[in-house]
């Protein structure tokens, strides 16, 4: 049998942190890898010929700056593309673009309200002094008020006093912030409709939160937590896409020896006394390790992996109550040409960040409603990438990919299937909304290719089609994260963690899951060697 | 224009009960106090009045859960004639097919009637009350007293303190509950039960009064609160009378102490001079004068309004004018020859309140509708029958019933007049699916729509607490920071409603609180 | 506008300099100071002030700085040309990129008093006044300088713009709110033979103005309104025009001024001008309460020593009650001027009282006029007690990071170096 330090589950980006770090710890770790490549939704695919198209492009992305660092992939040649603002292109016609430069975004602004476009700057600062205190998070193990006692009591307390001493203001600017819906929020600096609908939307995209659903605000933190220049900040994204970033970080792995090994599905783990001992794979090979990493969403990992009987009471129930449910179909285009904006000015350069439709908050409110209720949306809010504008070399000459986020897709319907005429009129819809601004989109489509959350759950293995592996409302955050008491990635099986999206800091952080997980499996090696 | 006669240590403006209460704790220190209200009767949204002549029902307010004993033996309300006719009303769900669920809130008999009914969900509902019952003691503890202000006294806050006190819940009680905090009642109670019924009435029980759906983050927090609040009180009970006698009562106990109550004054501004607030001004040119005023109408009315915003600073201008009170409600009460029929219904069941929201689905359908301004399809509600308890409300053998539909628009779509009857006949052909021969007992009826219920009892969007009861309109935070202790930020002038700590509800708690802070921030008269 | 059109217009306009006191009047363009509603902002990034022509004309350097998004000369020809010109003679600057708003109706004096830090009390007609608002935490909103245009209009020229806080300030009150910044060219003329310069030019009148006060004046039948105003000292004026007029206005001075040497001064002589007058400025020494500054931190009045500008005992008013509890607590910080001993400094840092960091340099310049290095900073006002040594953190222009002993300073500093160099 063969016997190893650590193998981690799933070869995501958090799987490879967490390799990687633990390997250069001295650990002798071996990754394993259910598909034929690394990478899961990230990679790429042709589309069409000569269309490389992302299979999900993600549009909210923060790698930390901190890992690049730690695994020099800057030498490797990591490079950000920063892409601008995003618009939002409304049912009159009219549009609201975000900027990076302060002046230009309160110019913008001032279109709709000269009053809000002097809110900016008083709404920039508090959204920064929030992400500032949530940034300084990302990359420990989330502090449990409830497993460290009397540490806990002088931590909260500690905690506690810092907001209060800092201003008592501050208490009710952080619990306002936290706890109100995101229209609320915004509609306490702007008056504009067109402002608090695309801040409002550009934060909403990828998750399973309405609009006008409490502690929704929380949403707009992770875009401050870079740019500095005073306007709408920048979207960073790898050159060459996530794929690019993805394949780096496998070279990082195996550079410093962790075995990667693709087309190896596992199946079980064996316990002993509560403690994760082997794991079986599809072909029946068993492997010993010293630690079992999961990169697999919280009820992939515990729900499929383990015999329910054997975890304790309560925790199965726990983790199948995790709410997972995907709000978010894809849609993606080749298109021959750049369809005509015939409402947007030319050469806008915030269009490289996204170009929302249907994105009016009472809109996107009705979507999210319908989505609880289980029906096909109506009116969906769309947000198209447009990742051919920054890299031209994923299509042939003047070819561009959309890349659409479809939002609320509900995974199942209350009356039935996602049938192919179903699905033919959602992607029907979808291509009304671009036509009614854009009338010659439908002459510049090569291919088409929508995925509704059902597919990615066959096709990836996501649960219920949730990309964010857990909705990130904040009662699945930090120290509930995946659910309370694990928060410190391990579990009630003793050697068995996970450092997958399921755990802190979530979507927030690109690999940071995996890189806390590997701390903490690090510190518990540490002390016991003590 | 200091007539003597006008002049008074404290004034007190809106005699609802808050209102009452307050001018009582005041009168009983000593103080020289005048109660002003701009109605012609006192109490407020505690009212009884006829529906058709000899049919006596609470016309808004008809129920009280978390009244507490302290106010009723302080101001000897026993003794001014306070007789409860029903105490401890059991909660009844409602089934289509008679497999209702009554919850006495008892432990043991409500686990026999869980095993009974929802045998999957008995041994998961004791464990859910008992985490229930500990959150809402730890909450309670906060609800009956005065919280300390954030805005302006940073050294006194005990927040501290309190994270001490959680500390000692225990892990497993204090995971859940920093769970629950920020859930919405629909995670909780999946996570909980399986059946549609409990969970769709622990939903309503979340929500009922509440601009909000059991799918909202924040409606599980909700949930322990109203819970809290009634730990303080005792069960859900039903005085003699109704309401309006409960205020009548009131109003005795309160004359007894001393309070001058002057109905027909309808205040219309509060003077200020010099940066204080000094007295008031009714419609009619009336000038009280008074060091102290207390203002049981709600906060942002009261400062925006009343005073004007020119006395406050535009901080709190905006903290004030952010206040969310978007929740309405609709009173149907109708008149009948006799008891409908329920099917299975005994005793108990006859006496309880009675709750239609067969699923979470329901009760969030509901509130979907009213954000859209929409009547909802299947209207959820809670229903009383008073005369069970009072047979005295109406004539012999027949009764009356009060019913509370939740989330109802304020704006309908096409407007009230329209869809008035609409609405009505909905409510009662769902009610018709419980009570089919319901129709055929109706002697009489009477229905307010939620603007309605805002000109009658004077109560701003229709909103029966003043401002929304989510999480940052809670605690220290209500009605705003640097406000909460009951005095707002203009010298003499203070808040003792519902918009006010701990919340709306028939609990007297705002209007006792905010006495105690005017004693003991003004020793002197 | 095509590139061509924007010559065409500059040509028009070096044309009237050669006579100023007639020529065609230049064609309005609402999108060349004002935003218009339907122009995509990326679309230019340069946006200019009604003057920008008439400077770009003068502009040997082509040095330019960007002040509340407006790009304006940072250096015309040379710095201490410049300098020398405000101290010496005279100077000519553009400040359009200042914030005005107009408020007026029947409560305008109710609304300001409850939004400034000081009530409108018994300020005539023309005069002026310093005016400073907080928010709710006592922090400075912004700055300026309000003027009474008559008994129901006032005039409020601020350094950054809120318009939201003006307007919910004003929930409450019979009063308009205007953002006047689009109408409304200005023109700074300082040293001392701006007098001789104004009476030149044909505004005879406002040469003879006390400190403080405005008048208006129709030079050319433009009708302008003068004030002798500003940081830069007691022989400063500020003019404010209709945009068109402007670079009229404009020329017209600078030929009126060729006899008394006046030269168009840039924004880095006014900085350094300023500094000398030890005026803390917000945008370079501390940061409005809503600005989202990640370099500066906001200050109170009474950080910046500006205590005599607060009225605490009146009616309400924005930070009243805060600024009230400052004043019992007594905490906070003070504003200090130093000179610092040695060469010509590149950046400075922390400030050390007896030792211990007690604060920090805001901003600095070398003074020709003192022959030092001159700087301001808040300190902590436990800092402030210690007496003896001060020093601060200094990187000098060769890279080399030192503590260096400075010396406390009298504001302004200009005054005082004078006193020590006639002792």
């Amino acid at each position: 049998m063969k016997r190893t330090d650590a193998v981690i589950i799933g070869a995501g980006l958090n799987g490879l942190v967490a390799a990687a770090r633990l390997a250069t710890a001295g650990l002798n770790v071996l990754v394993l890898e259910r598909s034929a490549r690394v990478g899961g939704a990230h990679a790429s695919a042709e589309l069409a010929p000569g269309f490389r198209s992302p299979t999900i492009a993600l549009s909210n992305v923060y790698f930390p700056t901190e890992l690049a660092r730690e695994f020099s992939l800057a030498s490797r040649g990591l490079r950000m593309v920063r892409r601008e603002g995003g618009i939002s292109l409304f049912e009159d016609g009219t549009y609201f673009a975000g900027y990076a430069d302060e002046q230009v975004m309160r110019r913008e602004i001032a279109r709709h309200s000269r009053r809000d476009a002097d809110a900016w700057p008083r709404f920039v600062k508090d959204m920064r002094f929030q992400a500032t205190h949530v940034k300084a998070l990302l990359l420990e193990t989330p502090f449990d008020p409830s497993q460290r006692s009397v540490m806990g009591v002088r931590h909260m307390i500690g905690r506690a006093r810092d907001v209060f001493e800092k201003s008592p203001q501050t208490l009710y600017d952080i619990t306002r912030f936290w706890s109100l819906s995101l229209n609320d929020l915004l509609g306490q600096y702007f008056e504009s409709k067109a402002v608090i609908s695309h801040i409002a939307g550009s934060a909403l995209v990828g998750h399973a939160i309405g609009p006008d659903e409490p502690t929704g605000a929380a949403l707009l933190v992770p875009r401050w937590f870079e740019g500095d220049e005073g306007g709408m900040p920048w979207r960073q994204t790898p050159v060459g896409g996530m794929q690019a970033l993805i394949d780096m970080m496998s070279d990082v792995a195996r550079d410093k020896g962790v075995e990667i090994r693709c087309d190896a599905e596992v199946t079980d783990i064996k316990l002993v006394k509560m403690k994760a001992k082997s794991l079986l794979l599809a072909d029946g090979e068993e492997i010993e390790a010293g630690f079992i990493l999961s990169d697999l969403d919280a009820k992939r990992s515990f729900l499929n992996l383990f015999e329910w009987s054997s975890l304790p009471k309560g925790f199965v129930a726990d983790i199948s109550h995790v709410r997972m449910e995907g709000a978010v179909a894809r849609a993606n285009f080749a298109l021959k040409e750049m369809p005509h904006f015939t409402h947007l000015p030319d050469g806008i350069p915030a269009l490289s960040g996204g170009l929302m439709i249907g994105s009016d908050v009472l809109n996107m409110a009705r979507a999210h409603e319908d989505w609880l209720d289980h029906c096909p949306p109506s009116r969906p809010m769309i947000e198209i990438s447009i990742p051919t504008l920054e890299d031209p070399s994923l299509a042939p000459d003047g070819g561009h990919i959309f890349s659409i986020a479809i939002q609320f897709v509900p995974h199942e319907l209350h009356d039935g299937v996602w049938s192919p005429a179903r699905r033919k009129a959602l992607m029907e819809t979808i291509k009304q909304m671009i036509t009614r601004h854009a009338p010659n989109f439908g002459e510049c489509i090569l291919a088409e290719k929508l995925r509704v959350p059902a597919d990615m759950e066959d096709e990836m293995g996501y649960t219920r089609g949730d990309l964010s592996l857990g909705h990130m409302s904040l009662d699945q955050m930090y120290f509930n994260r995946p659910v309370p008491g694990s928060s410190a990635y391990q579990s009630p099986v003793k050697n068995f963690f996970l450092c997958s999206a399921s755990t802190h800091p979530a979507g927030l952080a690109l690999g940071a899951s995996g890189a806390n997980a590997a701390a903490e499996i690090l510190r518990t090696q540490r002390s016991k060697r003590r | 224009m200091t007539d003597e006669a006008l002049q008074y240590d404290a004034i007190v403006i809106g005699a609802g009960h808050n209102g009452l209460i307050a001018a009582s704790y005041l009168a009983k220190a000593g103080r020289k106090t005048v109660l002003l209200d701009s109605s012609s009767y006192i109490g407020g949204a505690a009212r009884t009045a006829e529906i058709s002549p000899d049919y006596l029902v609470s016309t808004a307010a008809h129920l009280f859960s978390a009244f507490p004993r302290k106010i009723e033996k302080d101001l000897k309300l026993a003794k001014h004639g306070l007789i409860w006719a029903a105490r401890d009303m059991p909660t009844v769900a409602l089934d289509l097919q008679g497999r209702h669920i009554t919850l006495t809130g008892k432990g043991k008999q409500d686990t026999s009637v869980m095993a009974k009914h929802e045998p999957r969900d008995a041994e998961n509902w004791q464990d859910f009350s008992r985490r229930m019952s500990k959150f809402a003691l730890f909450l309670s503890k906060y609800l009956g007293e005065a919280l300390p202000d954030l805005g302006n006294d940073v050294s006194s806050y005990e927040g501290p303190l309190a994270a001490l006190q959680l500390e000692k819940m225990g892990a497993k009680d204090l995971q859940s509950f920093l769970r629950f905090l920020p859930s919405s009642m629909s995670s909780v109670l999946d996570r909980y039960f399986e059946g549609k019924l409990l969970k769709g009435a622990l939903a309503l029980d979340a929500v009922i009064g509440h601009h909000a759906g059991p799918y909202s983050p924040g409606s599980a927090f909700s949930y322990i609160y109203k819970q809290g609040l009634a730990k303080l009180g005792q069960g859900l009970s039903y005085p003699v009378g109704g309401a309006g006698a409960f205020a009548e009562v009131l109003g005795e106990a309160a004359e007894a102490l001393g309070v001058r109550i002057r109905v027909d004054s309808h205040v219309e501004q509060i003077l200020v001079e010099d940066g204080k607030a000094v007295g008031v001004r009714l419609t009619d040119g009336t000038v009280f004068h008074a060091p102290v005023i207390l203002s049981s109408v709600a906060p942002k009315a009261t400062c925006l309004e009343l005073v004007g915003a020119r006395h406050f600073e535009t901080d709190t201008v905006r903290h004030l004018s952010r206040i969310r009170s978007s929740g309405a409600a609709a009173k149907i009460n109708l008149a009948l020859e006799g008891l409908p029929t329920f099917e299975n219904f005994t005793d108990t069941e006859y006496g309880g309140r009675l709750l239609i929201a067969p699923s979470v689905m329901a009760v969030e359908r509901s509130f979907i509708a009213a954000k859209r301004n929409e009547l909802p399809i299947d209207p959820v509600m809670e229903m009383v029958i008073p005369t069970y308890h009072d047979p005295r409300l109406a004539p012999m053998g027949h009764h009356v019933l009060s019913i509370m539909v939740p989330n109802v628009p304020y704006d309908v779509a096409g407007g009230w007049d329209e869809r008035r009857d609409e609405f009505v006949k909905k409510v009662i052909d769902t009610i018709e699916m419980y009570a089919p021969d319901l129709t055929a007992k109706i002697i009489a009826g009477e229905m307010l729509t939620p603007p309605e219920i805002e000109s009658k009892f004077v109560l701003s969007g229709g909103h029966w607490h003043h401002a929304d009861m989510s999480f940052d309109q809670l605690l220290a935070f209500r009605p705003t920071p640097g406000m909460a202790n009951y005095a707002s930020s203009l010298d003499g002038l203070y808040f003792c409603g519902a918009g006010c700590h701990p919340g709306g509800g028939l609990t007297g708690l705002p209007g006792r609180l905010a006495a105690e802070a005017v004693l003991a921030q003004r020793k002197t008269r | 506008m095509t590139e061509i059109d924007l010559f065409r217009k500059g040509r028009q306009v070096e044309l009237e300099r050669t006579n100023p006191l007639s020529g065609p009047a230049v064609e309005p363009d609402p999108a060349w100071f004002e935003q218009s509603s339907n122009e995509p902002p990326f679309a230019r990034h340069v946006h200019t002030t009604p003057l920008h022509l008439v400077t770009s004309v003068e502009s040997r350097t082509n040095d330019w700085t960007v002040w509340n998004g407006y790009t304006v000369p940072n250096v015309h020809t040379h710095l201490a040309a410049e300098y020398d010109a405000l101290h010496s003679n005279a100077g000519l600057s553009d400040i359009s990129p200042l914030v005005k708003m107009r408020i007026s109706g029947k409560e305008a004096v109710a609304y300001l008093d409850h939004l400034l830090t000081m009530p409108v009390g018994r300020m005539k007609q023309h005069d002026t006044r310093r005016a400073f608002m907080c928010a709710g935490n006592g922090q400075l909103v912004t700055e300026g300088i309000l003027f009474r245009l008559d008994e129901t209009e006032f005039r409020l020229i601020t350094r950054s713009k809120h318009l939201d806080w003006f307007l919910d300030a004003g929930i409450g009150f019979g009063a308009s709110v205007d953002d006047i910044s689009g109408t409304l060219a200005g023109l700074s003329l300082s040293g001392p033979r701006a007098p001789l310069v104004l009476a030149e030019a044909g505004l005879e009148r406002s040469a003879d103005l006390a400190r403080g006060k405005a008048c208006w004046e129709e030079p050319g039948r433009m009708p302008t309104y003068v004030s002798r105003t500003g940081l830069l000292g007691e022989s400063q004026f500020e003019l404010w025009i209709d945009p068109e007029d402007a670079p009229l206005l404009w020329n017209r001075l600078l030929a009126a001024g060729k006899h008394h040497a006046i030269r168009p001064v840039g924004e880095a002589a006014r900085n350094v001008a300023r500094l000398e007058q030890g005026v803390f400025l917000e945008g370079r020494d501390f940061a409005s309460a809503f600005a989202s500054s990640s370099t500066l931190v906001p200050a109170t009045p009474y950080d910046l020593g500006l205590g005599t500008f607060v009225k605490l005992d009146r009616a309400t008013f924005n930070g009243q009650a805060a600024l009230r509890r400052l004043v019992t607590s007594g905490a906070g910080r003070a504003p200090v001027a130093f000179t610092i001993a040695g060469n010509e400094a590149d950046q400075l840092g922390a400030i050390y009282a007896g030792g211990r960091k007690a604060g920090r340099i805001t901003s600095h310049t070398w003074s020709p006029a003192l022959h030092t290095h001159i700087a301001l900073g808040l300190m902590d006002i436990q800092g402030l007690g210690t007496s003896g040594a001060y020093a601060l953190d200094v990187l000098t222009f060769e890279g080399v990071a030192e503590k260096r002993t400075a010396h406390f300073a009298k504001r302004p500093l200009l005054a005082a170096g004078m006193a020590n160099l006639t002792e």
